[in-house]
């Protein structure tokens, strides 16, 4: 489908291999550069482990990368929720629509395949979502895993064509910044109470980031459905024009 | 050569080879996959790095991979669209060539 937006340089003096031998050169000296590099590199003895180690009790989490996500470096996350939402804004369409938030088409789908696995799939994936936010307290899991495979699931969903998300609309919009906006409230909520910016008070720790997720968590997979579906719905509507 | 040494070595070599791709191939698509491969490639290197000292890995590492993996889907997705809406503006463009 995409055959014709190559970026080929179509002037005088191209010379097709002695170009690609050049890059071939040149990627493998930086491959051997590196690999020596790595051979030589004494292992680092810094790290945040001891610090993490100590902390860990008064963090409200069991699972140190939690720890370290949504306690220690919380900025970095914060400003990852943004990003986030910057990548949707671009995607977004710059027209509002005013079909209603979800629509259920009528069904078109010829792949028995991709319909049954998002039949039989998405509730499962819905569960299993839940489960790995809640897990993320004591275990590898969390909002962005979470977040990920709610993500996944939603697109699934949209590739039979029989679902249709309008994501201009109020709800969807709602939805795309609740997780940030519940973020930067939490945070400015702690600057009056504790004097700093998301610094938690001891006791209501692991409450504070269990909220925090669950709402970033339903942010991120909407986010990421949006950015992946809106690829999949102009390719269909193409598809289906021709 | 131990485990950690060979994580990072095959970190370092996924690098290179998303760089290749990335430099050698004209098809924007190729391309974005190569940047893909390149960033798979610095996850791997921080993931072999976290545990260098010690039993219990180092969790910031882990803490980046993970924001950083969320980063690259959505950056991806973004490239991604822009292709899409690059190919319309160009069959566009094709199309009034061609009613001339």
């Amino acid at each position: 489908m995409f055959k014709n937006i190559d970026l080929k340089y179509e002037g005088d003096a191209v010379q097709q291999h002695s170009s690609k031998i050049i890059a071939l050169l040149s990627v493998g000296a930086v491959l051997f550069f590196l690999i020596t590099m790595l051979i030589q590199h004494p292992p680092y003895e810094g790290g945040i482990r001891p610090f993490v180690e100590n902390k860990i009790s008064v963090s409200g989490v069991t699972n140190p990368v939690t720890a370290v996500l949504l306690n220690f470096r919380v900025y970095d996350t914060l400003l990852e929720l943004a990003v986030l939402l910057i990548a949707v804004i671009a995607v977004l369409p710059s027209v509002n629509s005013n079909l209603p938030t979800l629509r259920i088409l009528s069904s078109q789908q010829e792949n028995l395949v991709v319909f049954a696995l998002q039949r039989w799939i998405s509730p499962a994936l819905l569960v299993f979502s839940g489960y790995l936010l809640w897990a993320g307290a004591s275990q590898p899991g969390g909002a962005f895993q979470a977040g990920a495979l709610l993500a996944g699931g939603c697109v699934l969903m949209f590739q039979t064509g029989s679902y249709h998300l309008n994501y201009t609309s109020l709800f969807i919009r709602i939805a795309l910044i609740i997780g940030l906006m519940v973020f930067v409230s939490a945070a400015l909520a702690l600057f009056i109470t504790e004097g700093n910016l998301l610094q938690y008070p001891e006791n209501y720790a692991g409450v504070l980031i269990l909220i925090i997720e669950s709402f970033a968590t339903f942010s991120i997979a909407v986010a990421l459905a949006a950015l992946y579906s809106s690829i999949i719905s102009t390719s269909n509507v193409k598809s289906r024009g021709r | 050569m131990n485990t950690l040494l060979m994580y990072s070595v095959t970190g370092v070599g996924l690098f290179a080879i998303g760089l290749l791709g990335l430099i050698i191939s004209s098809h924007i698509m190729r391309k974005i996959l190569s940047i893909n491969i390149m960033g798979v490639g610095i996850f791997m290197l921080l993931i072999a790095f976290a545990k260098q000292n010690g039993e219990i890995a180092d969790p910031l590492p882990h803490a980046m991979v993970l924001t950083g993996i969320v980063i690259a889907a959505a950056g991806t997705a973004l490239a991604l669209n822009l292709m899409v809406r690059l190919y319309d503006m160009q069959q566009k463009n094709r199309g009034s060539l061609d009613d001339r």
